[in-house]
């Protein structure tokens, strides 16, 4: 390397320093309130970010009157620890242990769904559960899903829906208290390049369940585990 | 030398270019975390995976922005091997020390404050570099000061670790493979940094560029400053 010293530019003066400084703060600010938080947080003071089309980045910046709705509920979703593998697993016992009651000769249906998504593949699931009929869920996938946990009543339709969790999650296990007659479950994306194989098993009073894939909607038929699969078993024993 | 380069100024704008283009390629992690997939990998790894925390350290820096931009301030005006050496030096027993004591002592710092803590670091370097402390009559040993800005880059780094969540069996050998990998980015980052520079330093357009130049990376460190205080407000 050559020590042939090139000459260091002379500093500039103060005026343009603090002009220039000034300059800068002020290109950071516009870029900042412009672009940067809409996109990332979805704050949009001036309301660029969504005339970009930036907003739409970031979830907080779609209002979601669904989940606000959702959470506004109580005793409907019960968070439980995910238990691993959930063998020879007491339903009934959770259930009571939560103060969830079920009615009388009620008759616990256990199903258990594997899905594998390709990169930014969805898929929903949902259960028929009429209004207050518990359900114990527990699902759990090789990768971080997003996730909605939602629902909606036959009466009022998708307008009615409310949801109970958004988040990129790898697991959830849970009881859930149908707040309504209707159709209650989840939708899940894959949003990373690689396959994500999810598997839920679910124990409770479903009546039935609905797949929507970009084909549609389709009745689905509840699929309890084998016994030789090791899943999950209604009831005591 | 500007004699053997015949065209100085396309060379200084291809560099440039180049530049840019690296600094384009962190963009999709804007956020600048570890990615998911590289999260979930590591949450499968138990026990020493000297090459895979390596890389992740080489990786993170790399593609850290937030640290290419301080980098590039400090060896603006650097133009000997020796003086690169002494700083990028400075920087590295900053950030070092933090990485892993941060890390093993499990120290909670705040990424958010952290992190902007580091956009600082980057509007007061480009503020030195345009000669401004000098001009406010301030006497800035600026070797400390590289020293003591590296120290938070290091606390950067070690929140960053810790959200990998490490298994505590390998701790160690994976948090001292992690420091070397961001080493290695460094050298990385650093050859290309002042190979651009030198060529473009020759050139006419380099005392005026030198100034837009700086004030580039100021701007740049405002935004990542108010970019992460809102995030530390808004959480």
């Amino acid at each position: 390397m050559t020590e042939t010293a090139p000459t260091t530019p002379a500093p500039p003066s103060r005026k343009k320093l603090l002009i220039g400084s000034a300059v800068a703060l002020a290109l950071a600010a516009v870029g900042l309130v412009v672009f940067v938080l809409p996109a990332e947080y979805g704050i949009d003071p001036t309301g660029a970010g969504k005339a970009l089309g930036l907003t739409q980045l970031s979830e907080g910046g779609r209002e979601n009157i669904y989940l606000k709705r959702g959470q506004a509920r109580t005793n409907v979703l019960f968070p439980l620890e995910a238990s691993g593998e959930p063998k020879r697993l007491v339903v009934n016992e959770i259930f009571a242990e939560k103060g969830v009651t079920l009615p009388a000769n009620a008759e616990l249906k256990s199903d258990r769904f594997e899905v594998e998504l390709l990169p930014y593949e969805g898929i929903e699931l949902k259960y028929v559960l009429d209004e207050d009929a518990p359900m114990w869920f527990s699902w759990h996938a090789d990768g971080p899903v997003n996730v909605d946990m939602h629902s909606h009543p036959f009466a009022g339709g998708t307008e009615a829906t409310e949801s109970f969790v958004i988040d990129d999650l790898p697991a959830q296990t849970a009881i859930y208290v149908a707040p309504f007659n209707g159709i209650h479950g989840w939708y899940w994306q894959n949003r990373t390049m690689e396959p994500v194989k999810l598997t839920l098993d679910a124990v409770g009073l479903m009546t039935g369940s609905k797949i929507f894939d970009p084909a549609g909607e389709h009745d689905r038929p509840l699929a309890p585990p084998r016994a030789d699969e090791g899943g999950t078993n209604a009831g005591g024993d | 030398m500007t004699q053997r380069l015949a065209q100085p100024r396309w060379v200084a704008a291809a560099g440039l270019g180049l530049v840019l283009l690296l600094l384009l390629q962190g963009v999709p992690a804007f956020a600048h975390d570890i990615s998911d997939s590289d999260r979930a990998a590591v949450a499968q790894i138990v026990g020493p995976a000297p090459f895979a925390f390596l890389y992740l350290g080489a990786k993170h820096m790399v593609t850290g922005y937030d640290h290419i931009l301080f980098l590039i301030g400090v060896v603006f005006f650097l133009y000997r091997l020796r003086d690169v050496i002494i700083y990028v030096s400075m920087f590295t027993i900053g950030h070092s020390a933090t990485l892993l004591l941060g890390v093993l002592l499990d120290t909670g710092a705040n990424s958010y404050i952290v992190d902007a803590i580091i956009g600082f670091s980057v509007v007061y370097k480009a503020f030195e570099n345009l000669g401004g402390f000098r001009k406010l009559g301030l006497a800035i040993n600026t070797k400390l000061a590289v020293l003591g800005f590296g120290l938070f880059h290091g606390l950067g780094l070690a929140t960053k670790v810790r959200d990998l969540g490490l298994s505590e069996d390998g701790l160690l050998v994976n948090l001292i493979s992690f420091n070397i990998g961001v080493e290695v980015g460094q050298v990385v980052v650093l050859a290309v940094v002042v190979f651009l520079l030198n060529l473009w330093r020759p050139s006419r357009t380099f005392a005026p560029g030198a100034f837009y130049a700086n004030l580039a990376l100021m701007a740049g460190g405002f935004l990542l400053i108010g970019y992460q205080l809102t995030g530390y407000f808004a959480s």
